[in-house]
């Protein structure tokens, strides 16, 4: 499929779910109660109407839109990296900002620079951390955790 | 009179000895990360914003001034050199910067790129002095509906930017408005969207959709090029004297003067900005040159206009930003939204309530362009050994800043899932080709389009017609259609052109 034609449908799908969700809203308690209502309302319906234009518009030109690729060992760096970030987000206030942040630092760089460069990744994680803890603690007295 | 008198305190103010110093810091990390590919200076500025935090709004306001214009200066040092432009405003330098190098005249065309920049952006700094307090005063009769068009226009002119990309802009500039309706809604007090998700009711903090979508989202979309191992370019790394000859001012000073006014009027639109502007400042200068096949094979002229004229709109796009509190461009959008942290509500008031700060910001650009001068020109040759940083150190280095940065807004790990997502969702809009500044415009400005239209709403008992009622509005919309039609009509005109040239 066209990448035009899956954007339109995907806007179609999610602008009629956020609809239903903005009808489903609980009404204003004073003035008007459909006041906080109309604004997301419109929202998804226009969202809707725009979906239904791209999907017209793909199917009238022979060139908008392209197949879509997506590189394998692209797809494995994102992936990897999501997950490693999610390590990261569960780690970082149970064990602190230096400790999680060396670790995470560390695994990226090994991810994405290769375990052979391990000398240059463990430089590099450690005195990140190091040098961003000093700017915020010490400099503008941002408390990580 | 009264604008040298408040331009001679705004310099007291911004050559205090704190506002220098990150001035030229400022300036540096912008022109650094205006080099680096894939990097421009909406990311740089969303990855150092935390930094502004505690800054005072002054301070603050100054530094993100010094990188956006350091971003401009540095985009086309790797244009020049690796023939990649460090952001979309360089792409132009490529043209003729790249061809210079080859014939061995790299140390030229650094120079004139800076030179180019100094003068484009010192001119239309000047016409921003003698246009911001007129404007911030006409826009004082502005009232909610006045301000609702005015935001419906910035919007339109930004969503429909190209006529290819235009109802992808306008699913853009919806998914946008979207994001900025989750949370509480300030007037009725209703929770809208939250799903039950505590710190969700106070929104999402549009800082986080920033530097999901321009820092993780460039990081992944720039882990493609990392699969993909091209033959790379030599990075020159010895230079000679990085100047100009006589010869080569001679070409190219009518063209920087010629182009700055197109550069600085393209900013000050909504929508239209810096790569715009050097584009357009390349053909302008092509079609008038008496050699046009020059160009394209090392022309200075061809490098000094487009950078003369990028870095003229990047100080045009403030205007609307500081004098009228709408952004136009993703880059000004933030740095409202970095004011508006701070407490500051950039609009007409600014220049009546916090006039020192309005004006130390005013000096600290004449100061900044010496500042962006004297780094991109003598100390160029050592700013680009920056180039080669490998790409595989650097983003991780992105990753974690982004990561950093984002938790110290609410010191919430939910954020940080948030940044997560906005970074698939800024990799995905890069794929399907859907622009992303009318997301950002969308976000910032999303909730206080949505209080001034609600307000105009109560003003005239539920009427529409508070929308027409008044010549302002009236002619913002207008401006608003006009700005929709335009890609098509400038299509058609090119057909209707082309048709007549093959008859």
């Amino acid at each position: 499929m066209r990448s035009d034609t899956i954007l339109g449908i995907f806007a179609i799908i999610f602008g009629g779910i956020y609809s239903a969700q903005a009808l489903a809203l609980p009404k204003a308690s004073i003035g008007n109660p459909w006041a906080p209502i109309y604004f997301p309302l419109s929202l998804g319906v226009l969202l809707v109407a725009f979906g239904i234009l791209l999907i017209l518009k793909s199917m009238k030109s022979k060139k908008a839109g392209r197949v879509l690729s997506f590189p394998r060992e692209a797809m494995i760096l994102i992936a990897g990296t999501l997950v490693l970030c999610s390590v990261y987000i569960f780690l970082f206030e149970k064990i602190g900002f230096i400790s999680s942040t060396m670790i995470f630092m560390a695994s990226v760089l090994t991810f994405i620079n290769e375990f052979k460069n391990w000398k240059t990744n463990l430089t590099v994680a450690v005195s990140f951390t190091l040098l961003i803890w000093y700017v915020f603690e010490k400099l503008f007295y941002i408390n990580l955790p | 009179m009264e604008i040298l008198g408040y331009l001679s305190q705004g310099f007291a103010l911004a050559m205090t000895p704190l506002n220098l110093v990150w001035l030229v810091l400022g300036a540096i990390m912008g022109t650094v990360l205006g080099m680096l590919p894939g990097l421009g200076p909406t990311t740089g500025i969303a990855l150092l914003l935390p930094l502004t935090f505690t800054m005072t709004p002054d301070t603050a306001l100054i530094t993100m001034c010094a990188v956006y214009y350091g971003a401009m200066f540095g985009g086309s040092r790797s244009s020049i050199l690796l023939n990649v432009p460090g952001d979309g405003a360089a792409v132009a330098a490529c043209f003729d910067g790249y061809p210079l190098a080859k014939k061995g005249l790299a140390e030229s065309a650094l120079a004139m790129s800076a030179i180019a920049s100094f003068i484009g952006g010192l001119l239309s700094t000047i016409a921003f002095v003698l246009m911001a307090v007129p404007v911030a005063r006409f826009a004082l009769r502005f009232g909610p509906p006045e301000y609702f068009t005015l935001m419906i226009f910035a919007l339109a002119a930004t969503a429909s930017i190209s006529k290819e990309a235009i109802v992808k802009g306008f699913i853009s500039l919806t998914l946008g408005l979207m994001i900025s309706t989750i949370g509480m809604d300030y007037q009725s007090g209703v929770l809208r969207f939250t799903f039950g998700i505590m710190e969700l009711q106070t929104g999402i903090d549009f800082i986080i959709v920033i530097i999901g979508i321009y820092g993780l989202g460039e990081v992944f979309i720039n882990f493609e090029k990392l699969a993909v191992k091209g033959p790379g370019v030599e990075l020159k790394k010895k230079f000679g004297r990085i100047w100009i000859t006589m010869e080569q001012w001679k070409r190219s000073w009518l063209p920087i003067l010629r182009q700055t006014p197109v550069g600085f009027l393209i900013g000050v639109l909504p929508g239209a900005g810096g790569t715009i502007a050097a584009l357009m400042a390349y053909n302008n200068e092509k079609q008038i040159s008496k050699h046009p096949e020059e160009f394209g094979e090392g022309a200075i002229e061809g490098l000094a206009a487009p950078e003369a004229a990028n870095n003229a709109a990047s100080v045009g796009a403030l205007i609307p930003m500081m004098t009228l509190g709408v952004p136009g461009s993703g880059t000004t959008a933030i740095m409202l939204g970095a004011l508006m942290i701070l407490g500051l509500q950039p609009g007409p008031l600014l220049f009546q309530q916090h006039a020192d700060v309005a004006w130390a910001v005013i000096a600290s650009m004449f100061l900044g362009n010496v500042v962006c001068a004297i780094i991109n020109i003598p100390l160029a040759g050592v700013l680009v050994r920056v180039l080669a940083v490998p790409p595989r150190i650097l983003y991780p280095l992105i990753v974690g800043l982004a990561f950093v940065g984002v938790y110290t807004i609410n010191f919430s790990t939910v954020d940080l899932t948030l940044l997560m997502i906005f970074g698939v969702v800024g990799y995905l809009m890069k794929k399907f080709k859907i622009p992303t500044a009318p997301l950002i415009l969308a976000v910032v400005i999303g909730q206080s389009m949505e209080q001034s239209y609600r307000m105009s709403m109560m003003l005239s008992d539920g009427q529409l017609g508070i929308f027409f009622r008044t010549g302002i509005c009236n002619t913002l919309l207008v401006l608003a259609v006009l700005s929709v039609i335009w890609p098509f009509y400038s299509d058609w005109r090119k057909k209707k052109k082309a048709g007549t040239i093959k008859k």
